[in-house]
C-alpha cells in the first residue's frame, strides 16, 4: 500500500477512475519521484456489474445480451464465445453456414476492437487525427452490424444452436465493399501518419517492453503476447470453425513494447481482412440453426399457424435450453486474447456458475512491473497499448 | 506449420527517418489532402465528410433496427396481445409487467389490462419480439426516446406507436 | 499644427489602443481556423450551429459563444491555494503576449508630406531584443499557474512547461542571430525593408531563402514556446488533465486561452517579419508602390500582405498540430538542448563564414 510516511522526495498521484484517457474506469495510484514512477498500484472493479452472478438466475439464452457488455468494443466475439461454450456443453455443432457467419462477424469485431485500441492509444500520445480516421471506419462496420442484427453495439446476434437470423439480402456485397475499400484505406492513412514517424517511434519503441518469459508467466494472450515474440494464437493452435482452412498469418513482434503491440494490431487487422475475404467467398448455403427441437426456436410463421410449433416455442421460451449436468471450458481468440467461458451446469435451465476468463485481467496484472521506472506519459502510452477494456476486466 | 509474420522492423529508424522531416512532410501531405478535399466537397458529398447533421438529417437504420417498442393491432382495430406473458418471461432484464384480464366475451380470450415496459431497465435486446407467439410486439425504427417525463411505457402509449420517426 | 497633433494622436494614442484590440479580435479568427481546420482534416464538419440573423456563417461565431460560456462560468479559488499568485498568473501570461506584438511592423513607414508615421506601435531601437526579453516574462505566467493552485497535476504541468519554455528560448534566440548577421540590424522594420532586395536579380531576399535552417529552427522553437503540438506536453489532456491551467475556470482560464492564441499570433508575426518578408509585396518595394497608388493605399496593401502571410503561418501551426503526435518530456528537452542548440550554433558559424569566404561583407 502506498503510504506517505516519510515525505522525502516522492509524491503520490492518483490517476483516478475519472480521467480524460479513454480507457474505461481504471484507477492507478503512482508513487512519483519527479516524474519517474517508483511504484504503481492499480485498482479495478469500478465497472463491476455482477455479470457472473446475474447470469445465475437467467436462462442460458437470456445470458447472451449480457455477454455483449463484456468487451463492448467487439461485442459479437463475446456472443460467439459464450454460445460456443454452451454448445460444447450440449454436445452439438452448429451448421456450417452459421460457423462461417460467426467467423465473419468475429473478424469484423476484431477489426473494430483494434481500431478502438489504436485510436485511443494514439489520442493519448497526442496524435488526435488518426483517432477520427479509425472511428470513421468503425462507422462503416457498425452500419454492417446494424443491418445484420439491429443494433450497433449490443448485438446479441448469436443464439445457442446458431444465429438469431440469417444474413439480409445484399449484405455480402456491402461487406465486401467496406472491407476492400474503406478499411484498408483507413489503415493505410494511419500508417502513413504514424508508423515511420520518428516522434511516434521514440514515444513507443522501448516503452513497456515485456519479455516473452514474463508474458507467459503473467498469462498474457492475444496481441500483447504475440508482440513479445510468442507465436500463440488460438485460431491456429486449437482451430475452431474452419479456421484451419483459412490462409492467414500471425503477426509477431520481438520486443513486446508499445510499438510492437501497435504494429501487431495493425497487421492483425490486415490478416483479418484476408480471413474475411476467404470466408465471404466460401460462405456455404444452408440453415443457420441446428435442427434440434430442444434448442432452436421454430420459425415464426409456423408458430403463428401450427399448434405443434407453438407448443415447442412456448416450451423453449419458458423452460429454455436444459443442458446435461456437467462443466465445460471453451475458449475463443477474442480481440484482446483468449476469452474463456467456464460453465457449470446442474441440469436445470439456469447455469449454476459461469466464469469468464477475460484476457484483460491477466494482462493488467503486469502493469505495476511495466510502469516501474517509466515516466507518466509512458504509463499512459502503455495502458493504451495493452487495450484494457474495463467492461471485460471487471465484468 | 504455423505461418508467422514478423512485424518488428530490423532497424529502429533509417537515416531518412532520423531527420524527422521527411515522414512529417508525408503526414502533412496526407492531412492537407483530406483538408482540401473536405473543404471543397463538404456540403455536397457524404463520402468525404461523414458527419450527419442531426437534427436536420437522421441516420438511416435498417429494418432490423431495435428501437422503440410498439404493440400491434389487428386489421379490425383490436390489439393482438393476448397477455400470455411469454415476453415478460423471456426478458433478460425483467422490464415488462403484464396484468391479464379476460374479455367479456369468453370466446375472445385474454388481453392485457396493464402492459408496462420500464424503459430505464430495457436493454433493447429484442427478446420480447422473439418470444411473442402472436406477432403482437415489434421494435420500430424510432430511436429518439429521450425524455424524462415518460419512464414507463404503458399499454396505450405502446399501442399508439409509430413505425418510424 | 493641427496636423502635427493629429499625427501624434494617431501614433501615440490610436495605434496603442487599436493594435491590441485588433490582436484580440484575431483570437476568434484563430480559434475558428483551428476548429474548422481540424474538422476538415479529420473528415468532419466542425462547429456550424451558431447563427446570427439567420445566417450560419460557417461557424465563425462559435468562438464568441465559447467566450460567452467561459465568462458565465463559476469563478472559484481552490482550497489552500496561494491567492495572490493564483490571481496574478493569467495576467502574467497574457500581458507579455500582447506586449511583444507592439514592435512588429505591419507596413512600411508611412510618409505623408513631411510626416513619417511608423506602422507599428513602438519603433524601438532594440527591436528583437525587446521581444525576447518580454517573451521570457511569459514563463512566469506558467510557473505561477502551476504553483499557485496547490494541485499535483498543475504542478507537474507548470514545471514541465516552464522548463520547456526556457530551453526553447535559447534555441529561438540563437536561431535568430543568423538573421541579425545577414540583415545587420536589430530593428524589425529595417529587417523587413531589407528583405525587399533582390538576389540574383529576381529572387526576393526573404529570410527563409537566405536562412532556411534558421527558419526551421525558429519555427520549431516557436511551436515549443507556444506549447503547440508536437510540444504541448504541459497541457496534454490525456496525461495530466490540462496541466497548468487545470485549476482555472471562467475568465482566468480564458485569459490563458487567449494568451496561447496571442502567443501564436505573435510567433507567426515574428516568423513573417523575419523570414517571410513581413509586409513586403514581392518585387514591389514601397517607393514603387507609393508612386503607383499613393502612400495610404500602399500602406494598406502592405498591411494586407502582412496579414495574409501571418495567417498562412498560423495555418501552418494548426496543420502541424493535427498531424503529429507529441514528444515525451525528456525527448523534448533532448531535442531542444542536444539538437537545436548545436544546429543553431552551426547556423551562426556558417552564416558568419560564408560571406567572408565569398567576399561579401558590409552590404
Amino acid at each position: 500500500m502506498l503510504e506517505q510516511t516519510d515525505r522525502k522526495e516522492w509524491m503520490v498521484l492518483n490517476i483516478g477512475p475519472a480521467h480524460p484517457t479513454m480507457h474505461g474506469t481504471l484507477r492507478i495510484m503512482v508513487k512519483l519521484d519527479g516524474e519517474t514512477i517508483l511504484e504503481a498500484l492499480p485498482e479495478i472493479g469500478y465497472l463491476h456489474r455482477g455479470f457472473e452472478k446475474g447470469a445465475e438466475h437467467l436462462t442460458y439464452q437470456q445470458v447472451i445480451p449480457l455477454t455483449d457488455r463484456l468487451n463492448y468494443c467487439s461485442a459479437m466475439m463475446n456472443n460467439v464465445g459464450y454460445c460456443r461454450a454452451v454448445e460444447k456443453l450440449l454436445g452439438i455443432e452448429v451448421p456450417r453456414r452459421s460457423q462461417y457467419i460467426r467467423v465473419i462477424v468475429s473478424e469484423l469485431s476484431r477489426i473494430i476492437d483494434h481500431l478502438v485500441c489504436i485510436g485511443a492509444n494514439l489520442v493519448d500520445l497526442g496524435a488526435l487525427t488518426p483517432f477520427w480516421y479509425c472511428f470513421r471506419d468503425r462507422e462503416y462496420v457498425y452500419e454492417l452490424l446494424e443491418a445484420l442484427c439491429g443494433a450497433r453495439l449490443t448485438t446479441s446476434y448469436t443464439r445457442i444452436g446458431g444465429l438469431a437470423n440469417d444474413l439480409p439480402a445484399g449484405w455480402v456485397e456491402r461487406c465486401r465493399k467496406v472491407m476492400r475499400k474503406n478499411i484498408p484505406q483507413g489503415i493505410d492513412e494511419v500508417e502513413t501518419l504514424l508508423t515511420r514517424n520518428r516522434i511516434f517511434i521514440d514515444r513507443a519503441q522501448g516503452v513497456g517492453a515485456v519479455s516473452a518469459a514474463d508474458a507467459l508467466n503473467y498469462g498474457f494472450t492475444g496481441p500483447c503476447l504475440r508482440a513479445s515474440g510468442v507465436a500463440f494464437d488460438l485460431r491456429k493452435a486449437d482451430p475452431y470453425y474452419d479456421y484451419d482452412k483459412f490462409d492467414f498469418e500471425i503477426p509477431i513482434g520481438k520486443n513486446g513494447d508499445t510499438y510492437d503491440r501497435y504494429l501487431v494490431r495493425m497487421e492483425e487487422m490486415r490478416q483479418s481482412l484476408r480471413i474475411l475475404e476467404q470466408a465471404l467467398d466460401g460462405l456455404p448455403e444452408g440453415p443457420v440453426n441446428v435442427e434440434d427441437k430442444r434448442i432452436t426456436l421454430p420459425e415464426k410463421e409456423k408458430v403463428y399457424t401450427k399448434f405443434g410449433a407453438l407448443v415447442q416455442h412456448i416450451k423453449l421460451v419458458v423452460d429454455g435450453i436444459v443442458p446435461p449436468a456437467g462443466e465445460v471450458y471453451s475458449a475463443t481468440e477474442a480481440a484482446n486474447g483468449v476469452l474463456g467461458f467456464y460453465i457449470v451446469s446442474d441440469g436445470t435451465k439456469n447455469p449454476y456458475r459461469i466464469k469468464v476468463r477475460p484476457p484483460c485481467f491477466a494482462i493488467y496484472q503486469a502493469l505495476p512491473k511495466l510502469a516501474q521506472g517509466n515516466l507518466i506519459p509512458d504509463l499512459i502510452a502503455i495502458i493504451g497499448s495493452l487495450n484494457i477494456i474495463a467492461g471485460e476486466l471487471d465484468r | 506449420m504455423m505461418k508467422v509474420k514478423n512485424v518488428t522492423p530490423a532497424v529502429r529508424y533509417n537515416a531518412k527517418e532520423r531527420v524527422y522531416l521527411v515522414e512529417i512532410l508525408k503526414g502533412m501531405a496526407l492531412t492537407l489532402q483530406h483538408f482540401v478535399r473536405n473543404l471543397v466537397t463538404y456540403r455536397t458529398s457524404r463520402q468525404t465528410v461523414v458527419t450527419i447533421q442531426y437534427p436536420d438529417e437522421h441516420r438511416q437504420y435498417s429494418d432490423r433496427f431495435r428501437g422503440k417498442h410498439r404493440l400491434k393491432k389487428n386489421p379490425d382495430g383490436s390489439m393482438r396481445c393476448v397477455a400470455c406473458k411469454l415476453c415478460e418471461g423471456n426478458c433478460p432484464s425483467h422490464c415488462i409487467h403484464i396484468e391479464p384480464a379476460a374479455y367479456p366475451d369468453p370466446s375472445k380470450g385474454n388481453y392485457p389490462a396493464k402492459y408496462e415496459i420500464d424503459i430505464f431497465r430495457c436493454i433493447f435486446c429484442g427478446y420480447c419480439v422473439e418470444a411473442c407467439p402472436k406477432d403482437a410486439i415489434e421494435m420500430t425504427l424510432v430511436s429518439e426516446m429521450g425524455t424524462r417525463r415518460r419512464v414507463v411505457y404503458d399499454r396505450d402509449f405502446l399501442l399508439g406507436g409509430k413505425e418510424s420517426e | 499644427m493641427l496636423i502635427d497633433y493629429l499625427v501624434l494622436t494617431v501614433q501615440y494614442l490610436v495605434f496603442p489602443l487599436a493594435i491590441p484590440v485588433l490582436l484580440l479580435m484575431g483570437i476568434p479568427v484563430a480559434v475558428w481556423i483551428e476548429r474548422r481546420g481540424a474538422a476538415f482534416i479529420q473528415d468532419r464538419v466542425g462547429p456550424n450551429r451558431i447563427t446570427l440573423f439567420g445566417l450560419r456563417n460557417a461557424g465563425i461565431l462559435q468562438p464568441f459563444a465559447d467566450a460567452l460560456k467561459l465568462l458565465v462560468k463559476e469563478d472559484f479559488l481552490p482550497a489552500r491555494a496561494d491567492r495572490f499568485l493564483y490571481y496574478l498568473a493569467p495576467a502574467f501570461s497574457l500581458a507579455p503576449a500582447l506586449l511583444t506584438f507592439m514592435v512588429i511592423p505591419f507596413a512600411d513607414v508611412l510618409e505623408v508630406g513631411k510626416y513619417k508615421i511608423p506602422m507599428q506601435v513602438a519603433d524601438l531601437n532594440v527591436g528583437i531584443l525587446f521581444i525576447f526579453a518580454i517573451a521570457s516574462l511569459g514563463v512566469f505566467g506558467v510557473v505561477f499557474g502551476g504553483w499557485a493552485p496547490n494541485s499535483k497535476y498543475s504542478l507537474l504541468g507548470g514545471l514541465r512547461s516552464s522548463a520547456q519554455m526556457i530551453s526553447y528560448e535559447v534555441a529561438m534566440g540563437l536561431s535568430v542571430i543568423g538573421i541579425l548577421l545577414v540583415f545587420e540590424s536589430v530593428r524589425l522594420n529595417d529587417i523587413v525593408r531589407l528583405q525587399g532586395d533582390l538576389l540574383f536579380g529576381f529572387l526576393p531576399r526573404w529570410g527563409i531563402i537566405v536562412q532556411p535552417l534558421g527558419f526551421l529552427l525558429f519555427f520549431v522553437a516557436a511551436l515549443a514556446e507556444t506549447n503547440r503540438i508536437p510540444f504541448d506536453l504541459p497541457e496534454a489532456e490525456a496525461e495530466i488533465v490540462a496541466g497548468y491551467h487545470l485549476e482555472y475556470s471562467s475568465f482566468k482560464f480564458s485569459m490563458y486561452f487567449m494568451a496561447e492564441y496571442v502567443n501564436m499570433l505573435v510567433a507567426s508575426g515574428l516568423v513573417t517579419s523575419l523570414f517571410l518578408g513581413g509586409w513586403q509585396i514581392p518585387w514591389l518595394p514601397t517607393a514603387t508602390l507609393a508612386a503607383f497608388v499613393g502612400p495610404a493605399l500602399a500602406a494598406i496593401l502592405q498591411a494586407t500582405s502582412f496579414v495574409v502571410k501571418l495567417w498562412f503561418v498560423m495555418w501552418l501551426m494548426v496543420w502541424i498540430r493535427w498531424t503529429l503526435p507529441r514528444f515525451r518530456y525528456d525527448q523534448l528537452m533532448g531535442l531542444g538542448w542536444r539538437v537545436m542548440l548545436p544546429l543553431a550554433l552551426m547556423n551562426i558559424c556558417i552564416t558568419s563564414i560564408v560571406p567572408f569566404i565569398l567576399g561579401i561583407y558590409g552590404k
